[in-house]
């Protein structure tokens, strides 16, 4: 066999950095620049996109929290996002389960009405929610935002789990039917744990479709105990008044907690992500 | 194993922390509402819209002045100042804040077809004051004029027909909107011109000017695309505006769906040339607030926009220390200032005690010291004619007191498309500029885009 030479295995390697830190920069960068953003003036900031600020001060972060109920906001939205992502993954993993599996009598009109609701714009279905939640009372509380955000991940998430119970075989559950393991046994033990990547895509895409939600957080409340992140970020952008260094520094508080968790977590994520290889 | 958890109970203690600061330091700031700067803002009167048990009237309103919005200090202002009034001592405000008008307008269209209205609906730009009086959702306030006369002669007619819906007044006008040129008096020095006092003759004369600075390497004027692109709209509105009779009254007719006529075909050409040859190079795809720093920069010569923009001007966050004595008036060239009536404050409420009460809201907002203050306060132009501007404006801020000189000077008036024109007229407009600005489509191409998109709304 011949020898690769030393050359070309540098060249790739050199590439192959390249590579890795071009998708790096371009995923990292916004969140540098904003990072940075945050220091600068309201004249730094227009004046040139890429420029270095003139002194690293911390009057934006002070005057970030003196135009917006930020913190209030950002809690709303850890447990209006973090229940509903909770509420979708339980209930998706149950229901999909289910129809990818069995055969019964309304199946195909159940898919069918959950895949109806993909179509649904939120604004043709804004007003009736609007009065059946001052109707049930849960007009301007979290209960009513974590409803409408776990409905609306459900189709969505339905179809990616629907799909990925299909990719694990039949013959683990029939296996573990014949040891006398129960339906709940065989569910809980045997599929969800090989289900684990298929939750965690589901759970990361309701996350991120929650957390930047505006158009239900603003239609359906009216104070600060149910309104999340999203809509303290307008507080920066005024008519004819936007302060843009205070919106900085906001986004950079807002997001710099979420970001943190996500690295720490970052290995069982990833494991998750793997666990449903099945080995042979 | 044991230092992987050890890890990640030290992230997760970490992001711990940084939220409870997060929340520590809002807490201090802005208490549990938020804004340390808005008061009233509390959730006032217990709950609910009903008047409460020590007989206060309370009036639910929705607020758009809020965060960093131009005029939220102003507005803090007026419902205090309301409720220490003899008719507003027993009124409570129970807020709700869309920061944003855009926010809020899409809230509004929402609580007009659902009925929910706030007791005072203020009117964020968009005019949906015909919307809310076709729903029969608002009050007609023809009755408290005509009950009220001194009232009544505070507005001119123009304003008061702009508030009308089928012969009756549903909107009270609170302000008038003027834009005009400013002009860094530094450039013109340096490029050897002396400004025209009130304005330029006609746009020939403009346009020497724009040469002159050109050749002494200045950029003359500031223009944009993005965001409705609102300082071409500007210069687009003054350049048909001014074009002769046809050209003013085309530029002062609402919604307007043709729009190849020889005046609106002519401004498109001067404004690709203006894109082409007087303007940043980042105009195209550029939005207001990086066009208005180049001003305050001192980087271009010449800036139409209104007097909100004046206390920018001395804000050292926004503007370089003394900019704003170097920063002069003039109109549009022909002396034209575009002039539209703004959509008023209308009155959701529907019981009598809160209709009376939201009116008596209405009436302060628009008296005359409060016209004046909103000017001081925000730059917002009194909808009152004659009104006697105070010595200590013409002292504190005498940008203001010209403006309200050199108002009084203008031969023609004009609107503006983001007042006349269709909401989807206007993103056409902000579309096809940079297509216009590039020259890949002809001016009168562009003016039949807009046209198209007008006619939508007529199918």
């Amino acid at each position: 066999m011949k020898k690769t030479p030393q050359g070309v295995i540098y060249a790739a390697k050199v590439a192959k950095y390249l590579f890795l830190i071009f998708f790096t920069l371009i995923a990292v960068g916004p969140i540098l620049w904003a990072g940075i953003s945050s220091f600068k003036t309201y004249a730094e900031i227009n004046s040139s996109a890429l420029s270095w600020p003139s002194s690293f001060r911390l009057d934006n972060y002070r005057a970030a929290f003196q135009y917006a109920p930020i913190a209030r906001y950002f809690l709303n939205s850890v447990i209006i996002v973090g229940i509903s992502v909770l509420v979708t993954v339980v209930l998706v993993a149950m229901c999909a389960y289910i129809i990818s599996r069995f055969r019964f009598t309304l199946k195909t009109l159940i898919v069918l009405l959950i895949s109806a609701s993909l179509m649904l714009p939120a604004q043709a279905i804004s007003q009736p929610l609007f009065a059946i939640f001052q109707k049930l009372h849960i007009f301007d509380t979290k209960a009513g935002l974590i409803i409408v955000y776990s409905a609306m991940g459900i189709p969505m998430s339905f179809f990616v789990m629907v799909s990925y119970y299909k990719t694990i075989s039949t013959a683990l559950e029939e296996s573990a039917y014949i040891d006398g393991a129960s339906f709940l046994q065989t569910f809980l033990c045997i599929i969800l744990p090989l289900a684990k990547p298929g939750l965690v895509t589901i759970a990361l895409l309701q996350f991120i479709n929650t957390w930047n939600e505006f158009y239900f957080a603003l239609m359906l409340t009216s104070g600060d105990s149910a309104r999340t992140v999203p809509i303290a970020l307008n507080y920066y952008m005024g008519t004819f008044a936007n302060n843009y260094s205070a919106l900085f520094a906001a986004v950079v508080m807002t997001v710099l907690p979420t970001i943190l968790l996500f690295v720490i977590l970052q290995k069982q994520v990833v494991e998750s992500l793997t666990a449903g290889a099945v080995k042979g | 194993m044991k230092k992987k958890t050890g890890n990640r109970f030290l992230g997760l203690t970490l992001s711990g922390l940084m939220v409870l600061g997060l929340t520590a330091c809002g807490n201090s700031a802005g208490g549990d509402n938020g804004t340390a700067d808005q008061p009233a803002k509390e959730e006032t009167a217990a709950q609910g819209t009903e008047t409460s048990s020590d007989e206060k009237i309370v009036l639910d309103v929705i607020n758009y002045h809020v965060g960093t919005d131009y005029a939220a200090e102003y507005y803090a202002y007026l419902f205090e100042a309301f409720q220490q009034t003899e008719e507003g001592k027993n009124v409570e405000f129970h807020f709700e804040e869309i920061p944003t008008t855009d926010a809020f307008n899409q809230k509004i269209k929402l609580l007009i077809s659902s009925g929910d209205l706030p007791d005072i609906v203020f009117n964020g730009g968009n005019n949906i004051t015909e919307l809310a009086a076709k729903s029969g959702k608002v009050a007609d306030l023809t009755p408290y004029f005509d009950a009220d006369p001194d009232w009544e002669a505070l507005f001119d007619e123009t304003s008061l027909e702009f508030n009308m819906v089928d012969g009756k007044i549903y909107g009270v006008p609170v302000s008038k909107e003027i834009s005009y040129i400013y002009y860094n008096k530094d450039l013109f020095a340096q490029a050897g011109i002396e400004a025209p006092e009130v304005a330029y003759a006609d746009w020939n004369a403009f346009f020497e000017a724009c040469d002159k600075l050109k050749a002494a390497g200045i950029t003359p004027l500031g223009m944009d695309t993005a965001d409705s692109g609102w300082l071409t709209n500007l210069w687009m509105s003054a350049l048909i505006g001014t074009n002769g009779e046809a050209g003013n009254q085309w530029m002062n007719s609402m919604y307007p769906t043709e729009f190849n006529t020889p005046e609106v075909v002519a401004a498109a050409e001067t404004v690709q040339r203006m894109f082409q040859e007087y303007t940043t190079a980042d105009a195209v795809g550029g939005k207001y607030d990086p066009m208005a720093t180049h001003f305050f920069n001192g980087e271009v010569a010449m800036f139409p926009n209104g007097p909100w923009m004046i206390p920018d001007f001395s804000e050292t966050e926004k503007a370089p220390e003394g900019f704003y004595d170097k920063v002069g008036i003039m109109l549009m060239p022909g002396k034209g200032m575009e002039m539209v009536p703004t959509p008023g404050d209308m009155v959701g409420a529907s019981e009598e005690e809160k209709i009376k009460a939201a009116v008596d809201f209405l009436k302060f907002e628009t008296k005359p010291e409060n016209q004046i203050k909103a000017l001081e306060m925000t730059g917002l132009q009194p909808v009152s004619n004659g009104l006697e501007i105070p010595e200590t404006l013409i002292e504190s801020d005498p940008l203001m007191a010209q403006v309200l000189e050199i108002q009084d000077q203008a031969e023609v008036t004009y609107g503006q498309n983001q007042a006349y024109w269709y909401q989807n007229t206007i993103d056409t407009f902000s579309t096809e500029l940079p297509e216009l600005a590039y020259g890949n489509i002809t001016p009168e191409e562009f003016c039949n885009k807009l046209s198209e998109s007008a006619k939508k709304n007529q199918e």
